[in-house]
């Protein structure tokens, strides 16, 4: 039932990104400084002063692997900047792609995964200004978590699911969740201490669409709410 | 349904599939059709294949040429049936992959009401609690009575057979835990009926679980399968095709395709096709993913299905959500231990004992929203736990009322008219006979003379559905001529024609557990 707008959509995306890294747009900049003659003004006296014109500059601090579930990472943070499609910043800005073979940043030996065509175009949609996207990704852009934060170092595969370790780095132990969700009426339901035992968290908290409560496919009386539910 | 139009419109698109996903119209008629019926002598064939919409032309499909994933044996569905199917397929050393489409495993197993159905045990729990006799026959022609002789003796008679040694199994290779209880339920002649610790089918899945995975079973959560490969009528199933977020998968089943997928009780449209009364206003106790797709793409590849108008109501469900909960599954456990039901009025309107449909019809024909079932303190350690009844008291499933006076109070009944009813059950109790409707009273009943009482609101609510695919008494899917699908097996409640007109309580989980394990083996006997 699904199918056919998914497919539609997919179909545009791919147009979208057929302009997006290949032809860039004219006013497209291919290197930093093309908008930034002055580094300084950007990053602040505080930085190290930065002398070359592209991303591979940075690579040398920022380039290590994103340290998992850490804040304010490098990567949130140029992407804030550049990844709205209004910033005419194209993905080839920084970005090499190889469509099924290897992702890497412009200077960087590294390659961060295998994405096809389709995975790529689901990750354009899904960048524009990290942090003002909806759902559970855009909060967690918010507050400065990169996409491996969630995702692990690799670049995030279509239908990819993110394992309740990695969540629990930061929200857990699922104990903790459980005191915190207590019903407060006997028979209220504990979304995190269910009857179904441990289970994945993905089963009712998603990053790109709406949230649901697993519960209620059972339990319509349940007044549960998921985040990011709309 | 899926549109395979819509995929050749993305069939430049690479993931991964190679050319399994790109289609044109004349290449797919010159090859080989996934799905035929050969219909004339000729070219064209008729294609089951689904079709976009309602009325449009069927959907075609090609094969594979090329598979992402194989395993020795694919099952399909993560309930008893296909959890037992794994575990035994792994114990032969297969590879095996369990496919379940839901974010949770379990299906309609893990949420069940622990029930399990079997004449004897290793616990002998029968004899240590003095309940009489009983025998694989006697199961045997109580289930086949209770279908209406529907049901297929070969297969009862495997089910009651092998029941006890599938219990034992889990017990000794599962870590299964038993309450220490037996009980006989509505449409059994005996008391056979064990529970387990949880009171919840989550036990039997566990032990289930974990002697799949112990022999090496690997499971795969939202991986929803939505083809089967066959090529032609005289062909083997040869794979499945799943959804995933990258798009569609195709897994190579090198000995066989389990099909263990369960019932379609939640799925409207195809209980109206059978039963046109069972429409959506009718609640519902099964889990969410209980539809019946499963059953159209086996039919789809040739599969015969029997029974299919066959769909049972559970009687006490809780009235307003359909649920059934660990409170609901009391009045199921009750009737040999002496729990009365009455209408809004306060009154007897059938004999507990009786089966399900019989239960069920009374309760819709008393003219109310709902029904009660009464019963008192001491029968609790015989059904369940003390401490499972206050939790039903407090989350509000139960009512508790120290005389059965206040008890009608607290549900609205006429507290005259209570207390004639069970005074009158008490007599029919100490006379061992029951002039209103003929239930045969046994020495273990208990009277309700005695406080606290209790009360739980009960009413029909779509539970089971006994038809399903046709299968041989090895589990091997039938074709419309009666022919084995080669290398296709079905266990479990997708499966037609063991329990007949109407399913005796407790009896689905040895059907999914005794079959699943047969289609485990014979699937692993397959030669590659
Ligand atoms: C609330 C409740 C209580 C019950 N209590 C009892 C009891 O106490 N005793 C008793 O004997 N019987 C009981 N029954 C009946 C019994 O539990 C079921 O008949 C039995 O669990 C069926 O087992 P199964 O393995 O065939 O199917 P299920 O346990 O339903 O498993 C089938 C699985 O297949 C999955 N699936 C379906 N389609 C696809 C697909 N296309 N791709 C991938 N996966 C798919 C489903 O999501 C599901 O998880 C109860 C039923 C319910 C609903």
């Amino acid at each position: 039932m699904k199918r056919f707008p998914e497919s539609w959509l997919m179909a545009a995306l791919l147009l979208a990104f057929a302009g997006g890294l290949g032809a860039a747009p004219a006013k497209a900049p291919a290197a930093c400084g093309a908008c930034h003659p002055d580094f300084k003004k950007v990053l602040g006296d505080a930085h190290p002063a930065v002398k070359g014109r592209s991303i591979a500059e940075c690579l040398p601090c920022h380039g290590k692997p994103a340290p998992d579930a850490g804040k304010n990472a490098f990567a949130v943070r140029i992407h804030r900047g550049h990844a709205a499609p209004e910033s005419g910043v194209p993905c080839s800005a920084c970005h090499e792609f190889k469509a099924g073979r290897s992702f890497t940043v412009k200077g960087g030996k590294r390659s961060l995964g295998k994405p096809d065509a389709a995975d790529f175009a689901r990750t354009r949609e899904l960048m524009p200004v990290p942090g003002a996207a909806t759902y559970l990704s855009g909060h967690h852009a918010a507050k400065q978590v990169s996409c491996a934060g969630c995702h692990g170092p690799a670049f995030p595969l279509r239908g990819g699911e993110v394992a309740n370790p990695r969540c629990l780095a930061c929200h857990g132990p699922m104990e903790a969740l459980a005191e915190k969700t207590k019903p407060k009426e006997a028979h209220g339901l504990n979304p995190h201490k269910s009857h179904y035992g441990d289970i994945a968290c993905t089963a009712c908290h998603f990053g790109h669409q709406p949230s649901v409560v697993l519960c209620k496919d059972c339990h319509p009386k349940t007044t549960l709410v998921a985040p990011f539910d709309k | 349904m899926k549109n395979p139009d819509n995929l050749d419109a993305k069939g430049n698109q690479d993931d991964g599939l190679g050319e399994a996903q790109g289609s044109d119209r004349r290449g797919f008629l010159k090859t080989s059709l996934a799905v035929g019926l050969a219909a004339t002598a000729g070219t064209f064939a008729l294609n089951l294949g689904a079709a976009p919409a309602p009325g449009t032309a069927p959907a075609k499909k090609k094969l594979p040429t090329k598979w992402d994933e194989s395993y020795d044996v694919v099952v399909i569905g993560s309930g008893f049936a296909g959890l037992a199917a794994a575990a035994e397929a792994a114990g032969k050393g297969c590879t095996v992959i369990v496919l379940e489409k839901m974010p949770v495993y379990g299906g309609n197993s893990i949420i069940n009401g622990g029930e399990y159905n079997a004449w004897t045990d290793k616990l002998h729990m029968r004899e240590k609690f003095n309940l009489g006799n009983d025998s694989s026959d006697i199961h045997k022609n109580d289930t086949l009575k209770g279908g209406d002789y529907f049901g297929s003796p070969e297969l009862v008679e495997i089910l009651t057979a092998e029941a006890p040694k599938a219990l034992d199994w889990m017990i000794d290779e599962g870590g299964l835990e038993l309450r220490q209880i037996l009980n006989r339920t509505g449409g059994h002649s005996q008391y056979r009926t064990h529970t387990c610790i949880e009171g919840v089918g989550k036990g039997f899945t566990e032990a289930l679980r974990r002697i799949a995975e112990k022999r090496g079973a690997k499971m795969r959560l939202k991986a929803k399968v939505s083809w089967l490969w066959r090529k032609d009528v005289e062909s083997p199933v040869l794979g499945v095709e799943l959804e995933t977020g990258r798009g569609p998968v195709n897994i190579r089943a090198r000995k066989a395709v389990v099909l263990a997928s369960g019932g379609f009780g939640r799925d409207v449209p195809m209980r109206m096709i059978y039963n046109p009364t069972l429409n959506a206003g009718y609640n519902c106790t099964n889990h969410k993913g209980a539809t019946g797709e499963m059953i159209r793409y086996a039919q789809a590849v040739g599969a015969d299905t029997l029974h299919m108008a066959f769909i049972q109501l559970y009687p006490y469900a809780d009235p307003e959500t359909g649920i059934l909960d660990a409170p609901a599954v009391y009045p199921f456990r009750g009737p040999g231990y002496g729990i009365v039901y009455v209408n809004e009025k306060g009154v007897r309107f059938v004999n507990e004992l009786e089966r399900r449909d019989v239960v069920s019809r009374a309760e819709m024909a008393t003219g109310g929203k709902k029904t009660f079932s009464i019963f008192n303190e001491a029968m609790i350690p015989k059904m369940g736990t003390l401490e499972e009844a206050n939790k039903a008291v407090a989350a509000g499933r139960f009512v508790r009322a120290a005389t059965l006076a206040e008890l009608a109070t607290k549900i609205g009944i006429d507290p005259a008219v209570l207390t004639e009813t069970i005074r009158k059950h008490d007599g029919y109790l100490k006379d061992k006979k029951d002039p209103e409707f003929g239930k045969n009273i046994t020495p273990v009943m208990v009277s309700l003379e005695q406080g606290p009482y209790y009360a739980i609101a009960q009413w029909p609510a779509v539970h089971h559905t006994m038809g399903g695919l046709r299968v041989n008494k090895d589990t091997q899917v039938l074709d419309i001529w009666g022919k084995p699908i080669p290398r296709l097996y079905a266990a479990g409640e997708i499966t037609g024609g063991l329990h007949g007109a109407n399913r005796l309580g407790g009896n689905a989980t040895p059907d999914a557990t005794v079959f699943g394990r047969i289609a485990g083996l014979k699937a692993a006997a397959e030669k590659i």
